[in-house]
């Protein structure tokens, strides 16, 4: 018990390990109805109310994540971690970061754009979305491991490394299908050229993600 | 009077600039506030002092038989020879310093200087960086086995680390007082006029070395402490208990030693145990600048003192 004791968390780090938890779960959230938008968007290939409130719904779990980061952030720097696990959760944190704001861009496009995908890119693209928001799950998953304990995260480093892979290959191939195809004009290709790589570019964002956890878990093996 | 001042002098300058070696990690990390661990430091070091000073206090003492006088101006020596080169920014050993004072002004008056115990304390000189290293290689591997131990969670670690700067802290300020004090006190108690019994010279030297922290350790102790930070927190720990430990056992042996140059050979055998370039020309250059020059420099001020005093014996 006089051990345990010694090893208690002090208030500060218990919050910062509580307020974690909630930035996680905000991102889950944003993964959730980033889903919900593309499927929207799929159904009717038209920019409705519902995905407009899906959109704005995204944005606002964006800005909240951003809110909750420096908040997390300005504990630890008023004494809640010594410097190094500072250094780690602050560039997990803002690594993290670039994944929801990822996901607001690819709404934004879609709506600022008023982009119409051509039916033979829809399927394609709902697995381009599904496979890079499995990525963003997979941080998320990652990212509580990394807290928790260390049991599982090479595993779990794999599986975003194979996401981005997919998401890089299927990309690929629907950039290099754009451009074959007589259907469309060049303005159209370079239009949805730069919507599927602002898509893929998430599961790219996951993988650096990952590459840093391997970092920082490598400083707690003795 | 002037023998009292140039103990207060050493002692403040000692407890000024050793203190970073002790709670330095944890107050640069912001793990406890510069005023805890100043209170923390004096109280520790005066314990130790009281606690397993004495011989030190005995070695100091026997190196070589001095009149009130030629105490006043060994030790004015160690005390200027300890400023001077410190605000030079020269790295400097105040047990190297007190070392060199005494024997240059023994050799100058053709006092029997201790040979056996000059061999000793130099012998511990060189034995204490590598024994530090030893530690530091021996101390990574068994806290490694402990730390294993633990479901090693972000916090847990973070936890584990915050705790350990502060018992290793106080544990280091133990072992500084019980090393150190005899480069303060070992001449007070020496010198007839006094009469000092040696827990009270004991007593004396860890009141000024905790006046010296108290009163001038915070800046030294916010930068010399960020130069163990980046070794990353479980590496400070081993730092701090292989360094602490090092100066523990020469207290102990009973010879004052430099705990600056401990935390330099704690350094390197990190940097063995993780294959790591931190050994540099600087860290060699330190340790043998604590080694040859200070004693020299020290000695060097003593005999000008020595001859100023005989050309114009108002001095």
């Amino acid at each position: 018990m006089g051990f345990l004791s010694f090893l208690k968390q002090s208030p500060k780090q218990q919050y910062i390990q509580g307020e974690i938890e909630n930035y996680l779960s905000l991102i889950e959230q944003c993964s959730d109805h980033f889903v919900q938008c593309i499927e929207d968007y799929l159904t009717k290939i038209t920019i409705t109310d519902e995905f407009m409130a899906w959109a704005h719904k995204i944005q606002e779990f964006e800005s909240q994540g951003d809110d909750r980061r420096r908040d997390i952030e300005r504990v630890m720097y008023a004494k809640g971690l010594i410097p190094q696990s500072r250094g780690d959760v602050l560039g997990l944190l803002e690594a993290m970061d670039r994944l929801p704001n990822r996901m607001a861009s690819v709404v934004q496009i879609l709506y600022t754009e008023n982009i119409s995908l051509p039916p033979r890119y829809q399927e394609d693209f709902q697995n381009l979305a599904l496979i890079n928001v499995e990525a963003v799950r997979e941080t998320v998953l990652l990212m509580r491991s990394f807290i928790q304990a260390l049991e599982g995260l090479s595993e779990r480093i794999q599986r975003i490394g194979e996401e981005e892979s997919s998401s890089d290959s299927l990309e690929r191939r629907l950039i290099y299908d754009l451009f074959r195809t007589d259907e469309l004009t060049d303005f159209q290709r370079i239009i949805l050229r730069d919507l599927f790589l602002e898509v893929g570019a998430i599961s790219d964002f996951a993988e650096n993600f990952a590459d840093r956890v391997g970092v920082c878990s490598v400083k707690r093996l003795f | 009077m002037w023998l009292i001042t140039s103990s207060v002098v050493l002692g403040w300058g000692l407890g000024a600039n050793d203190a970073a070696n002790v709670f330095g990690a944890a107050v640069s990390s912001q793990v406890l506030r510069w005023g805890t661990a100043a209170v923390l430091t004096a109280a520790f070091v005066t314990i130790g002092a009281v606690a397993q000073g004495a011989g030190g206090v005995h070695t100091v003492g026997s190196v070589v038989e001095q009149t009130s006088v030629q105490a006043v101006i060994s030790m004015f020596a160690a005390g200027l020879s300890v400023l001077v080169l410190t605000t030079l920014k020269l790295p400097v050993s105040t047990s190297q310093a007190v070392i060199g004072g005494l024997v240059s002004v023994g050799l100058i008056t053709g006092a029997d200087v201790n040979g056996q115990v000059l061999v000793k304390v130099v012998t511990c000189w060189v034995g204490t960086p590598i024994g530090a290293a030893v530690f530091a290689v021996i101390f990574y591997y068994l806290l490694a086995m402990v730390f294993a131990r633990f479901e090693m969670t972000l916090f847990t670690y973070d936890t584990l680390v915050r705790r350990g700067l502060v018992v290793l802290g106080i544990y280091a300020a133990y072992s500084l007082g019980a090393n150190n004090v005899g480069n303060v006190s070992g001449v007070l108690y020496q010198a007839e006029s006094f009469d000092l019994s040696v827990t009270l010279a004991c007593l004396i030297g860890g009141a000024f070395i905790a006046f010296g922290v108290l009163t001038y350790s915070k800046n030294v102790m916010r930068t010399v402490g960020r130069g163990l930070v980046p070794l990353d927190g479980f590496c400070a720990l081993v730092v701090m208990l292989s360094s602490a430990a090092t100066i523990h056992v020469y207290a102990m042996v009973g010879v004052p030693v430099s705990s600056s140059q401990a935390v330099v050979g704690a350094v390197i055998g990190i940097a063995f145990v993780k294959g790591l370039a931190l050994l540099n020309r600087g860290m060699v250059v330190r340790v043998l600048f604590g080694w040859i020059a200070t004693p020299l420099v020290a000695g060097a001020i003593a005999a000008a003192i020595y001859g100023l005093r005989a050309i114009s014996p108002m001095l």
